[in-house]
C-alpha cells in the first residue's frame, strides 16, 4: 500500500472548465506529489473550487486530464478515482450516527455489518471522536462534526484527500487547533492533501506547496516561502498580503511591509496606526502612492509616532522584488 | 407594557382560534363519542349509556370467521382502498417530487412546474371525479378509441363504476397532497450530502435509498396521513366512482345519519376514527414528523 501511495503523484494536464459563458479554470497544469499537502489558494470565483471538485469526480473537465499516479482518471466516477473529498460544511449524513456516518462507503461496497463497524469505530478513535459515536451529526459541533467528515474521507483509504475549504465554518479558535491536526494527520498517514482556501495565513501555515489562483489560472505554484518572498506577479503580491507594490521608473517591485524602515521628518505622512501584538501596522499615505509598514513593537515604542506625523521611508535595494 | 398585560394579549390573541376549535371540532367530537353510547328506535333517540351499538356492528362476526361478515367485509374493502390509494399516491408523488426537488434545476421552474400541479385543484372535487366519466364510460373517449385501434371488440366495462375507476379517482385527487410533503423535505437535503454519498461510491439506486428515502421520512408520513385520513373516511368518490356498488364505511355512516339511526352512525365513526388515529399512531412511532413541522 505504502509503495503505491509513494508513486502517487497527481497530475493535471491542459485542465479547462466552463460554466456557459464563464471559464472557471482555463487550461492549468500543475503536478502534486505524492504525500505533498498542496494548499489552493485565491478569491472566491477563481476557479480553485472548481479544479478540485475536477479532481474529485464531481465535475466533469470540458478538456484536459487528471492523472493520478499512473493511472487516466478523468472520465471515471468519484468512488472509483482514489480520492476522497471532505465538502465544505462537512455534508454529513443527518439521518445517521457517527459510525454510521464514516461507515456509508464500506456500506455502499457491501462490507458486512460487524466488520464495517469495527472499522469505522477504529476510524473515530483516530479523528478522536469515538465517545460521541452514537450521536447524530445535528447533536455535534462544528468541530466534531469536522472530524467525523475526517473520518468519512479517509474510510476508504484514499492516496489523495480534497478538502473544499475545510476551516472556513470553524471560529478562529478552532480553525487554527484543526489546522494543527490536519497538518499532524496528513504527516501520519503519508499521503497527498489538496486543501482549498482563501486564507493566505492557513495556506502559509499548511502547505508543503501554495498554488496561487486568479481568473482560472494558475498565478504562481510553489514553496510558501519562495511564494512570500518572490512574488511572481502584482496579483501574488497583493493576494497573499505583507506585501507593497510600487511603481517606480518604470518598474514595478514588491517591497516586504516588515522590511520597510520609518524616520522621522519627510514627505510622507503616517495615516493610520494599528497594534497588532509583535508588531504595529502603519499605513503611510507618500506623494506617489498609499504603503503599509509593519515594525517590530519594541522599535515603534521607541519614539511613538502618532497619526499624523511626518516621516519618510527606506529600504534596502536587494529588498526590492521585481514583478513582471 | 408589563409582564401581566402580556400574557394576558398572548391568550387573547390565541382565544378565538382555541374558541372556533372548541366549538367546530372538540364539541362534535365529544357528542359523536356521547351519542354512540345512546339507545335508538325507529322514530326516535334516547339518551343512553349501552354498548349495543358497537356490539351490533360486529355481531357475530367472530363466530362466523373465517368467512367475513359484512362489517368485516366493509374494512376490508376500505382498507383496501386506503393501502392501493396509499401506495400508488406514494410512488407518483414520490417521482413527481423527486423530479421537482432534483433534475428541475431553476427555481422559476419549480414554481412554475408546481403551480401547474395544482390546476386541477382549481375546480371542484366532484367536477373532477365526474369528468372521468365520459373518458372512461362504455361508449366514453377511451372504449372508442380502443375500438377503433382493433384491440378490443366491445367496451371494456371495468373502466368505469369499478375498483379501477375508484382507485383512479383517489390517486388523481390526492397525489399532489403526497407531492407536497416530500417536495418540501427533499428541498431540505443539501445537495452537497447527496454529492458526498456518490463520492463514497454509492450509486443511483443506492443514494436514493440511504439517503434520499430516509431523509423523506416525514414528508411522506405526512403525506401518508393526508391521503389515509381522506380515504378512509371516502364515501362521495367510492359511491360515484362505484357506481354506489362497492361498500365503504364512510357509506355506511352516511347510509345510517339518512335513516336518522344517528347512535349507531356514531358508533361506526368512532370505531373509523379510532382506526385512523392508531394508523397514524403507528406512523409516528416509526418516523418522528415534528422534525419537519
Amino acid at each position: 500500500m505504502s509503495e503505491t501511495r509513494s508513486n502517487s503523484h497527481l497530475y493535471l494536464k491542459a485542465l479547462s472548465k466552463r460554466f456557459g459563458s464563464v471559464v472557471a479554470v482555463d487550461n492549468i497544469d500543475l503536478t502534486i506529489d505524492a504525500g505533498q499537502y498542496c494548499c489552493m489558494l485565491g478569491p472566491s470565483g477563481c476557479g480553485k473550487s472548481s479544479t478540485l471538485r475536477m479532481i474529485a469526480g464531481h465535475e466533469h473537465p470540458d478538456s484536459g486530464r487528471i492523472v493520478l499516479g499512473s493511472t487516466d482518471i478523468t472520465g471515471q466516477p468519484p468512488a472509483k478515482r482514489g480520492t476522497a473529498m471532505m465538502f465544505q460544511n462537512y455534508a454529513l449524513f443527518p439521518h445517521l450516527d457517527c459510525v454510521d456516518n464514516v461507515a456509508f462507503a464500506l456500506k455502499m461496497r457491501g462490507v458486512d455489518k460487524p466488520t464495517r463497524r469495527e472499522m469505522a469505530l477504529q476510524m473515530l478513535e483516530r479523528v478522536h471522536m469515538l465517545e460521541q459515536r452514537a450521536r447524530k451529526p445535528g447533536q455535534l459541533s462544528g468541530g466534531q462534526q469536522q472530524r467525523v467528515a475526517l473520518g468519512r474521507a479517509l474510510i476508504t483509504e484514499p492516496q489523495l484527500l480534497l478538502l473544499d475549504e475545510p476551516l472556513s465554518a470553524l471560529d478562529p479558535y478552532l480553525r487554527i487547533e484543526m489546522r494543527t491536526e490536519l497538518k499532524r494527520l496528513q504527516r501520519d498517514l503519508g499521503i497527498a492533501f489538496v486543501h482549498v482556501t482563501h486564507s493566505q495565513e492557513e495556506a502559509m501555515a499548511l502547505a508543503d506547496m501554495v498554488v496561487v489562483m486568479n481568473e482560472g489560472q494558475i498565478e504562481q505554484a510553489g514553496q510558501p516561502y519562495d511564494v512570500f518572498n518572490r512574488p511572481a506577479s502584482v496579483f501574488v503580491a497583493k493576494f497573499i498580503g505583507g506585501h507593497n507594490v510600487i511603481e517606480k521608473d518604470d518598474q514595478i517591485f514588491a517591497v516586504r511591509s516588515d522590511k520597510i524602515r520609518v524616520n522621522r521628518g519627510g514627505d510622507s505622512v503616517i495615516r493610520n496606526i494599528e497594534f497588532l501584538g509583535h508588531t504595529v501596522k502603519l499605513s503611510i499615505q507618500s506623494p506617489a502612492t498609499e504603503l503599509t509598514v509593519t515594525c517590530a513593537d519594541n522599535e515603534f515604542y521607541r519614539g511613538p509616532y502618532e497619526t499624523g506625523d511626518p516621516v519618510s521611508l527606506q529600504w534596502n535595494h536587494a529588498d526590492q522584488h521585481v514583478l513582471s | 407594557m408589563s409582564a401581566r398585560t402580556s400574557r394576558i394579549s398572548i391568550y387573547l390573541l390565541a382565544l378565538p382560534y382555541a374558541l372556533v376549535f372548541l366549538l367546530f371540532f372538540v364539541v362534535p367530537l365529544v357528542l359523536v363519542v356521547v351519542v354512540s353510547f345512546w339507545d335508538y328506535t325507529e322514530y326516535s333517540i334516547i339518551p343512553d349509556f349501552i354498548g349495543t351499538n358497537y356490539s351490533d356492528i360486529f355481531r357475530g362476526c367472530v363466530a362466523r370467521l373465517p368467512e367475513l361478515c359484512t362489517a368485516f367485509a366493509t374494512y376490508v374493502s376500505t382498507l383496501k382502498y386506503v393501502f392501493l390509494s396509499w401506495f400508488i399516491t406514494l410512488i407518483l408523488g414520490f417521482g413527481v417530487a423527486y423530479y421537482l426537488a432534483f433534475c428541475v434545476s431553476s427555481l422559476t421552474m419549480q414554481i412554475t412546474l408546481f403551480l401547474l400541479c395544482t390546476i386541477p385543484f382549481w375546480t371542484s372535487n366532484v367536477i373532477r371525479m365526474i369528468s372521468w366519466i365520459p373518458l372512461l364510460g362504455r361508449g366514453g373517449l377511451v372504449n372508442q378509441f380502443l375500438m377503433n385501434i382493433g384491440l378490443v371488440d366491445e367496451p371494456v366495462d371495468w373502466l368505469l363504476y369499478s375498483g379501477f375507476s375508484v382507485t383512479l379517482a383517489f390517486v388523481h385527487l390526492y397525489t399532489l397532497f403526497m407531492v407536497v410533503p416530500i417536495f418540501n423535505s427533499m428541498m431540505r437535503i443539501e445537495r452537497s450530502v447527496l454529492e458526498a454519498a456518490y463520492d463514497a461510491g454509492a450509486n443511483g439506486w443506492q443514494v436514493l435509498w440511504n439517503v434520499v428515502v430516509p431523509l423523506c421520512k416525514p414528508g411522506i408520513a405526512i403525506g401518508s396521513i393526508f391521503v389515509i385520513t381522506i380515504v378512509m373516511g371516502d364515501f362521495i368518490t367510492i359511491g360515484v366512482m362505484g357506481g354506489q356498488q362497492i361498500a365503504s364505511i364512510g357509506k355506511i355512516i352516511n347510509v345510517e345519519m339518512s335513516y336518522l339511526q344517528f347512535p349507531s352512525a356514531a358508533a361506526n365513526a368512532v370505531i373509523l376514527l379510532a382506526i385512523t388515529l392508531m394508523i397514524i399512531v403507528a406512523m409516528s412511532r416509526i418516523v418522528d414528523i415534528r422534525r419537519e413541522l
